[in-house]
């Protein structure tokens, strides 16, 4: 008491002493809160940070270069909110579009996923009434980021249902800066994926809390969130798939209940009939055969739930279970021959190239070369997995291990949404992002309980002694205390080395993420940046120097050539009509371009008259060493011509089965359209030093046909680094 | 001869104690069972109509077919949840029960009306053509 005593009477000294001593001590009294509302506190500023944290960094390319649209796709995006915001919801909903796929056109309205440009217009109107006058492609370039902060939140209920809130944080904190959702979510990365995965995660969270609660109105949220995700990205085929196959797992551990039939079926009705309200799903939710497990799923609880009437209304087990083996055998039979006749008659169309390669990965390789060509649709290398997960991969198993531990409807979902996107990573690069959140999610459940366990190991600990000293009885309970007392500090150090090991791992994660995002995942890949000989940046803005050529000194009615990958920036940026677009919905016309740019420039010309080509573009990269340009990409062009024109066959362009542009390359390569394109005038070019001219720095080799002539095509404009080249094809000669 | 009689007895067990538990339910529980039969009887006319007619109007055809289901399952829904012998629903008043079916049959309705293509009289037609395109 004397040691507790002592420090009694210098407050009070110190309380008579001064008034301003009286206030600090009475704030710092009001400041000392009761548990639960400092762990409250605790998670909210935790959860601030995190989505700060989120947000910020994803900001690397706009500090670094300016506030623009990255790649290709997002730039149709841009002009199509553009369109809305400009001419207004019902305009856009019917939009023809008469300057892309020339001379086809495209019905936009009816052919893309209205969410990420209804969302972006929705932020855009909201601002402007809030008299923030923000241009429309600052709200687009900073869609991403600002909903990626928006999943973490969502990762925060997700871990909370699932395990509790120490996992909720973690999750959230995880998936804030895991670089494989950084990927597609930098600012400036204005695609389908920046919404389309906070959709994602947030139907899955309202269905989880719909199934355990059983509540009518949660499921009605995850019917909404599903139609949102409907609305976003064409990758809602994985939910409408992987509910189901859930909801199947749980049927068959005998988890069934009545929470999970009022849960599962609204989903389905209600966020069907809002799904088919997009017009471009129409009604694939009845008719196609990537669906058709859902409803399966569906007539299936509708059995069960009538089985389960009848076994409540009836008490005796005999009749019941001969009833029931007979509903089961015929509802199997009804089911099977129902699927059967649909299928077989056409009414329920087959699975589509783009999901079925997913399934058979070797399909798309011999019978759509299109989809084989996309370079984020090749199979995931190892490297790939632990550059955008680090100490996740190692984290998954640990954290499949304590779902497994402690089952409940709710693990159960999380560990096969892991498993299944899992392995659709594997298959396809670009999948790895729909396996981010779960793999973060498992991740932070190791994390958060084996955190949870060394602390408590490390608190317990410091109980006993004191109890020991207070107690003191017998002899047997205390000596058997000291050898615990022994054994405690063991384990007491292992506690703490541990906890040092798992901050160290979480420490080096975040280095890894932002070195990631920094280097590899922050560039606009429409301004590209190299080191100069003295390590100073050299910018190469050379897409926008002819895309801006372009807008300027081409008649407005002029139409453009080019592969299909820069159609939408040529429409969205230099403004003019072009043949083919990256929505690549015409393999017949890709393959017409295709087959000009392969060909000789004499049937080259006639089939451009034909398509009433004025310019054609090509990307070339022999001057700056740049490697993703249309001589690199020339293969896949000669394959998907010669897919649909036999004409053109690609043993031609190879030697030895080698593709090669110098002085061995075959004739018929040298001669083509592409090359003639790519490398007129460039014979005379001095590269590199020490080197001859006409030196292809992508390819490494002197070009082999230095000496070129264009007869009906003549050079309209070279930018600066030789990177963008436009052609005017000149109308034919008179007759003399 | 002897299957056919074993069926024959097995069927008319399984009746009887279906007919005699079923008598035992509350008359509030029946309206449900009632409004649902009649539902599911209109969604089979419905299909039979298209397998016969064929699917001209394939609007027409969903939006008779999910109207059906869709306001079966709800009213399904509430009686499950209303139902006293359902242990899991226990703590869920039944006013929040009816809360969220009238919700959900809300939104159902509005996204359903979206399909509705013809009606048989023209007055009617019209009325339902304008509230359409209201909402």
């Amino acid at each position: 008491m004397a040691a507790n005593g002592s420090p009694k009477p210098e407050p009070m000294a110190a309380k008579k002493a001064s008034p301003d001593l009286l206030n600090s001590s009475f704030s710092f009294k009001s400041l000392k809160l009761k548990t639960k509302q400092q762990e409250l506190l605790l998670r909210v500023s935790i959860l601030g940070l995190v989505y700060v944290l989120a947000f910020i960094a994803r900001l690397f390319s706009v500090l670094r270069y300016e506030s623009m649209i990255h790649e290709f796709d997002p730039y149709f995006n841009y002009r199509t909110t553009l369109f809305l915001t400009e001419k207004g919801f019902y305009e856009f909903w019917n939009w023809f579009d008469s300057e892309s796929w020339y001379p086809l056109g495209r019905i936009i309205g009816g052919t893309l996923y209205p969410g990420l440009m209804v969302t972006a217009a929705l932020i855009y109107w909201t601002l402007r009434f809030l008299r923030f006058f923000v241009h429309i492609r600052e709200v687009c370039v900073l869609t991403a980021p600002f909903f990626a902060s928006n999943t973490t939140l969502v990762a925060y209920f997700f871990g909370k249902e699932i395990w509790d809130t120490g996992a909720g944080l973690v999750a959230a904190a995880l998936i804030a800066i895991c670089p494989g959702y950084i990927s597609r979510s930098v600012a400036g990365s204005y695609d389908n994926e920046a919404v389309a995965i906070f959709a994602l995660l947030l139907t899955f969270y309202l269905f989880v809390k719909a199934v355990k609660t059983g509540s009518l109105s949660w499921a009605l949220g995850s019917a909404f969130g599903y139609f949102y995700m409907v609305s976003a990205w064409g990758g809602y085929v994985f939910i409408i798939n992987l509910v189901p196959l859930y909801v199947l797992v749980l049927l068959i551990t005998g988890r069934y209940s009545m929470r999970l039939y009022v849960a599962y079926n609204c989903m389905y009705i209600l966020g069907m009939l809002l799904a088919m309200q997009i017009r471009f799903v129409g009604f694939q939710h009845v008719q196609s055969g990537e669906h058709m497990a859902a409803m399966g799923v569906f007539l299936l609880m509708q059995v069960f739930y009538f089985l389960d009437w009848v076994k409540h209304q009836l008490n005796d087990t005999k009749l019941f279970q001969t009833f029931l083996r007979i509903t089961v055998t015929s509802a199997i039979l009804v089911g099977g021959i129902a699927l059967g006749v649909g299928t077989a008659s056409g009414y329920i169309s087959p699975w589509t190239g783009r999901f079925y390669s997913l399934l058979d990965p070797t399909y798309a390789k011999d019978h759509i070369p299109i989809i084989a060509s996309v370079s984020e649709h090749q199979p995931t290398a190892w490297s790939s997995f632990m550059f955008d997960y680090h100490i996740l991969l190692f984290l998954f198993p640990a954290g499949l291990y304590f779902c497994f531990k402690r089952l409940s409807d709710a693990t159960i979902f999380i560990v096969m949404y892991g498993l299944t996107s899992l392995y659709f990573a594997g298959v396809m690069v670009r999948l790895i992002l729909v396996a981010t959140p779960a793999v973060c999610l498992i991740s932070a459940i190791a994390v958060s309980a084996t955190v949870k366990n060394l602390t408590s190991l490390l608190r317990t600990k410091q109980k006993v002694p004191q109890t020991g000293s207070a107690k003191g009885v017998g002899s047997s309970k205390s000596s058997s205390k000291v050898t615990l007392d022994q054994s405690q500090p063991f384990h007491k150090n292992g506690a703490i080395a541990l906890l040092v090991g798992v901050f160290y791992l979480l420490s080096r994660y975040a280095i890894h993420c932002t070195w990631v995002t920094s280097e590899a995942y922050s560039s606009p890949s429409i301004v590209l940046a190299a080191r100069g000989a003295h390590g100073n940046r050299i910018i190469f803005d050379d897409y926008r120097e002819a895309y801006y050529w372009l807008r300027q000194n081409t008649p407005t009615d002029a139409k453009v050539m080019s592969w299909w990958d820069y159609g939408y920036q040529i429409t969205a940026m230099g403004n003019r009509t072009v043949i083919v677009d990256n929505n690549t919905w015409n393999n017949t016309h890709i393959a017409t371009v295709g087959r000009a740019m392969s060909s000789y420039e004499d049937e080259a010309y006639d089939i451009m008259r034909s398509l009433d080509v004025n310019y054609v573009l090509v990307v070339f990269g022999g001057v700056t060493g740049y490697s993703s340009d249309d001589i690199n990409k020339f293969l896949w062009m000669v394959r998907i011509g010669g897919g649909v024109y036999p004409v053109i066959k690609e043993p031609d362009y190879l030697v030895n089965g080698e593709f090669r542009v110098d002085k061995g390359a075959s004739p018929k390569m040298l001669n083509c359209l592409m090359y003639k394109l790519c490398y007129y005038r460039f014979g005379e070019l001095v590269t590199e030093y020490g080197k001859p001219t006409g030196y292809d720095r992508a390819r490494g080799v002197e070009i082999g046909n230095k000496d070129i002539k264009l007869e009906h095509l003549e050079e309209a404009y070279t930018t600066s680094n030789w990177i963008v080249r436009i052609y005017r094809v000149k109308p034919p000669t008179n007759r003399l | 001869m002897y299957n056919k009689t074993i069926v024959c007895v097995y069927a008319q067990d399984l009746l009887c104690s279906l007919h005699s538990a079923y008598l035992a339910t509350p008359t509030n529980l029946k309206i449900h069972h009632y409004l649902i039969f009649l539902r599911s009887f209109y969604f089979l006319e419905h299909v039979s109509y298209m397998a016969l007619v064929g699917s001209f109007s394939f609007n027409s055809f969903l939006f008779g077919v999910l109207s059906c289901t869709g306001t079966a399952f709800l009213a399904i829904c509430l009686w499950i949840q209303v139902n006293k012998e359902n242990k899991k629903f226990k703590d869920l008043a039944p006013k929040r029960a009816f809360a969220d079916f009238v919700l959900s049959n809300l939104v159902f309705h509005l996204v359903i009306m979206n399909f509705f293509d013809r009606c048989p009289s023209p007055i009617l037609n019209v009325v339902f053509m304008s509230c359409k395109n209201v909402v």
